[in-house]
């Protein structure tokens, strides 16, 4: 098993919070969770990329959202009365994840981990740390860091300033 | 040769006493080559010849020992700049007395003392028999003077230092791994700059050597003439090691502790490989003596690091701000703090402590009001939650239920809240202000220092040293306020004599007001003013400039704030690499400042330095654009107007482009188009523009709807989306959404990007 399977059994116990997106069941470790919310108004942040939703006042702190359909190229949907948005704590830096239904938390055993799974060519496996295969249950289970890695938001930030001196007529 | 009298070895001396002290301005101010030595020695001798024959033996006896520090030089056995220093002290020493004597009130019981004093610490100084190209080379500093220990300049500097040091051990790291992230030799150029130029005006010559060569080798880095190869690397490491060490090494001289010596060799050698060129076999560290660790004494590093810790920290008053012991205040009594075996400060967050037991252990302690040391972090936090109580409470007063009530006592009381929410927020935001007097003093030092140092006469004149601004401020404004002034005397004020029908002496005017919700501060100095047409062509040299007809004075003077900009012909050690300027505005902006620069040839030069009071909590403006509303900062803002129909102006078959205002051309931003927001008004006649300054240039930003003026506390808006341009934040606005602050400057530069790209 990998370093980053290793650590969510021992840190997190095997613990998952799943919730779903669209007809597919996610799980994140459950160390990484650190609170779920309703859905609120998100305050759109101008020139970030597509998935970024915005920011929410989460009691008096400002936290950006990201929109995990938009971040898995999964066509948008409308929030409804299950959507809500789960804030994942990594490396010190909050975010909150918008999903559209929670399902709870489930315990796996590591018999029951298959770490990089094989999903055939078409599936994106870059945000997948493995899959949980349950009795009934297939749960696909995060890479939050690579989710939340800062790659897409960074090129935004490459875009370096220029000298404000050319004549404006 | 017959006795003389006083006036006739005056005489006799003036022409070689001119002489050496130019020679002598000359190689303090440059890196001189072996040489220019003999440029000091030949004065040197020839005053030396006329004492000898008057039979001044005291004067002789002083010019031997320079003469033999000049030697050692010349030999390498003490570093040009240690050694120079020396050779400077005893000049100065020297130069005075001689006017003394011409005068005929010399008095030869106090230069005995203290040229006997400066031999004993120069013959501690260097352990002058090791060559410096050894890699066992090591060094005991100096002391530094009572007075700058006392006025806390020093233990300014080690934190400054300290940190300045962490942060470029970081970057080095970052490098390594990430060659490609060359902007990062900026910000180490940066840090070793300003390194380089405090430690020259301290006095402390070894730190300020090892500074300026790692600069040297960085800035031919920048230039692309030398490569990141593992060398430089080793060099770099071992340049903040070395410079680690000599801060550890003072933090405990300060402290009067026992002190080791601190290798240098290892750094000069490494510079010495890097400068040759040569790859050299792998540097193999020398076995460390046994006796004497030639390393960083372990011991030393933890306390400097405690020390950075409790910079941390602020003086709290138990009671509310009075002003004679604020001044106190503002030099916390960090340096005599005895080095303790450092519980981090969150563990043990409140002392009660004896207030201000001074450096020296001889100030009477009688006006000092007994203090509290609390983590500035606890501050933050208070201020953070006052902030939010103030929101809160404004969400309770426009509810509308509340509105409804008809109960008049629950009107009565809500006003009572509000105004005791009210006091609280200004008695919090008062804790963290100080008077500016502090930052104001330690520049008086420095202009006293650098008046000598340069040969020009300054008459500094000070006003509003009692304004009270944040502690933020107060920590961050002495830097740049420094370069600012270091540049006035420098290139502002003329050589003496060339200042035609002015006063002889250069005069340099710092002041310091409440303007509204701001504080200002200026800069003010009567020299021959900054050079428009020397900047343009510089500007235009660096293709920085692409139509000057354009341009006005003041778009000409912001050149000079540009990164790597300077018309300076010399690089020396008070100004001319074109860092200062860059980092002052960086500086200023950071503290959500602005620098109004102003300057007529022949009468001298002002910048003017605007700043919030706080840096946390700012006034702002609040406008909608479609859905969205945005916070501009009422320091930013010049006014707000729906232009009317004829000023509009058209450009290429674009509508309304420009508008004009009091006669100038002022060009429309579309928010709603820079940010992709579907907008309720587009056309300008029915929109509001909010006019801002981005330089010295008018620019109007096109919103929807003006809404209110309202004082906000500022928050990041995460590490993820830190850096957005055009963006410096959030906060809750009162309905409890989130508004996002714009920055005007780089909202402004991100729009030119657009249009360039289009």
């Amino acid at each position: 098993m990998g370093e980053k399977g290793n650590r969510l059994f021992e840190g997190s116990g095997g613990k998952l919070l799943t919730f779903m997106i669209g007809e597919q069941e996610y799980g994140i470790q459950i160390l990484e969770a650190r609170e779920v919310v309703g859905v609120m108004p998100i305050e759109p942040v101008p020139q970030t990329p597509e998935f970024m939703k915005g920011v929410i006042n989460l009691r008096g702190n400002i936290i950006p959202v990201i929109d995990l359909r938009t971040k898995f190229r999964m066509e948008a949907q409308e929030p409804t009365s299950d959507t809500c948005i789960v804030k994942v704590d990594i490396s010190g830096h909050s975010t909150g994840c918008v999903v559209d239904f929670l399902v709870g938390v489930v315990t796996i055993e590591p018999k029951e981990f298959e770490e990089s799974p094989d999903l055939g060519a078409n599936i994106n496996t870059e945000f997948i740390l493995g899959m949980a295969k349950l009795e009934k249950r297939v749960i696909i289970i995060l890479d939050m860091e690579s989710v939340l890695s800062n790659g897409e938001l960074e090129k935004i930030h490459k875009i370096e300033a220029q000298p404000v001196t050319e004549a404006s007529d | 040769m017959s006795e003389l009298t006083n006036q006739e070895i005056g005489e006799l001396l003036a022409s070689p006493r001119e002489q050496l002290r130019g020679s002598l301005l000359e190689a303090d101010l440059r890196e001189c080559r072996l040489t220019d030595l003999s440029e000091i020695m030949l004065p040197f001798d020839e005053i030396s010849e006329i004492y000898h024959q008057q039979g001044l033996v005291d004067f002789e006896d002083a010019i031997t020992f320079s003469n033999s520090v000049l030697g050692d030089i010349a030999t390498e056995h003490v570093s040009h700049y240690t050694g120079l220093s020396y050779v400077l002290a005893v000049y100065e020493l020297i130069d005075e007395l001689t006017d003394q004597l011409i005068e005929g009130t010399a008095d030869f019981t106090t230069f005995h003392i203290f040229l006997e004093k400066i031999r004993t610490t120069f013959k501690g100084v260097e352990n002058v028999t090791v060559a410096l190209a050894s890699p066992e080379q090591t060094i005991l500093q100096d002391i530094p003077p009572n007075d700058i220990i006392e006025d806390g300049s020093v233990s300014d500097f080690i934190n400054e230092v300290g940190d300045g040091l962490e942060t470029v051990e970081e970057y080095l790291l970052t490098l390594e791994q990430d060659p490609t992230q060359g902007g990062l030799i900026d910000h180490i150029f940066r840090v070793m700059h300003t390194i380089k130029g405090t430690s020259g005006f301290l006095g402390m010559p070894t730190i300020g050597k090892v500074g300026h060569k790692t600069e040297d080798v960085l800035s031919e880095i920048r230039d692309g003439k030398r490569g990141l190869d593992p060398v430089v690397f080793e060099l770099l490491f071992r340049s903040v090691d070395t410079l680690k060490n000599l801060i550890a090494q003072l933090t405990c001289m300060v402290r009067g502790e026992d002190v080791e010596p601190v290798n240098i060799g290892l750094f000069f050698k490494s510079l010495e490989t890097v400068q040759s060129g040569v790859i050299p076999e792998p540097v193999v560290e020398p076995p460390v003596p046994a006796a004497e660790p030639v390393e960083a004494p372990t011991p030393q590093a933890p306390a400097a690091e405690t020390e950075a810790a409790e910079e941390d920290m602020m003086d709290m008053e138990a009671a509310m701000a009075e002003e004679a012991a604020a001044e106190a205040i503002a030099h916390p009594e960090r340096v005599a703090e005895p080095a303790k075996p450092a519980p981090a400060p969150v563990q043990q967050p409140v002392q009660n402590k004896p207030a201000g037991k001074p450096a020296g252990g001889s100030k009477p302690a009688g006006t000092i009001q007994e203090m509290l040391k609390v983590p500035a972090e606890r501050l933050d936090d208070l201020s953070n939650l006052v902030g939010e109580m103030v929101v809160a409470l404004s969400l309770l007063t426009q509810n509308p239920a509340v509105d409804e009530m008809v109960d008049r006592r629950v009107h009565s009381q809500l006003d009572h809240l509000e105004k005791i929410t009210e006091s609280l927020r200004d008695k919090v935001l008062g804790i963290r202000m100080f008077p500016i007097g502090s930052v104001f003093s330690k520049l008086s030092r420095q202009v006293r220092d650098l008046s000598q140092k340069s040969g020009k006469k300054i008459n500094l004149e000070l006003s509003g040293s009692d304004t009270l601004v944040d502690k933020s401020i107060i920590d961050n404004i002495y830097a740049p306020l420094m370069h600012l002034v270091r540049n006035s005397i420098d290139h502002g004020i003329e050589e003496p004599g060339e200042r035609g029908e002015k006063e002889g002496a250069g005069l340099v005017a710092l002041s310091a007001q409440h303007l509204g919700d701001a504080i200002e501060i200026e800069i003010r100095d009567d020299g021959k003013g900054l050079d428009a047409q020397t900047i343009l062509a510089k500007a235009q040299e660096r293709g920085l400039v692409k139509n000057r007809e354009s341009l006005s004075n003041k778009d000409i003077f912001n050149f000079i704030f540009m990164p790597g900009f300077s018309t300076a012909k010399v690089v020396t050690d008070i100004s001319g690499r074109g860092v200062g300027m860059d980092v002052v505005r960086r500086t200023i902006e950071g503290l959500r400042g602005k620098i109004a620069t102003d300057s007529t040839p022949g009468e001298g030069t002002s910048f003017k330095l605007r700043l919030p009071l706080t840096t946390s909590i700012i006034e702002g403006l609040v406008v909608s654009v479609g859905e969205s509303r945005f916070i501009m900062p009422i320091l930013d803002v010049l006014q707000t107007i729906t232009p009317e129909d004829q000023d509009l102006k058209g450009v290429q078959g674009k509508d309304s482009e420009f508008f004009l205002l009091a006669g100038e051309m002022v060009p429309i931003v579309r928010l709603y188009q820079l940010f992709g927001i579907e907008p309720k008004v587009k056309d300008p006649r029915q929109a509001v523009v909010v006019v801002v300054q981005v330089g010295s240039r008018p620019y109007g930003l096109l919103v929807d709807e003006m809404l209110h003026r309202q004082q906000i506390v500022i928050q990041q808006l995460g590490e993820r989306l830190k850096g957005l341009k055009g963006l410096s934040g959030g906060t809750i606005l009162g309905d409890g959404r989130v508004g996002l602050i714009i920055d005007p400057v780089s909202l402004i530069q991100e729009e030119h990007l657009h249009v360039g790209e289009s």
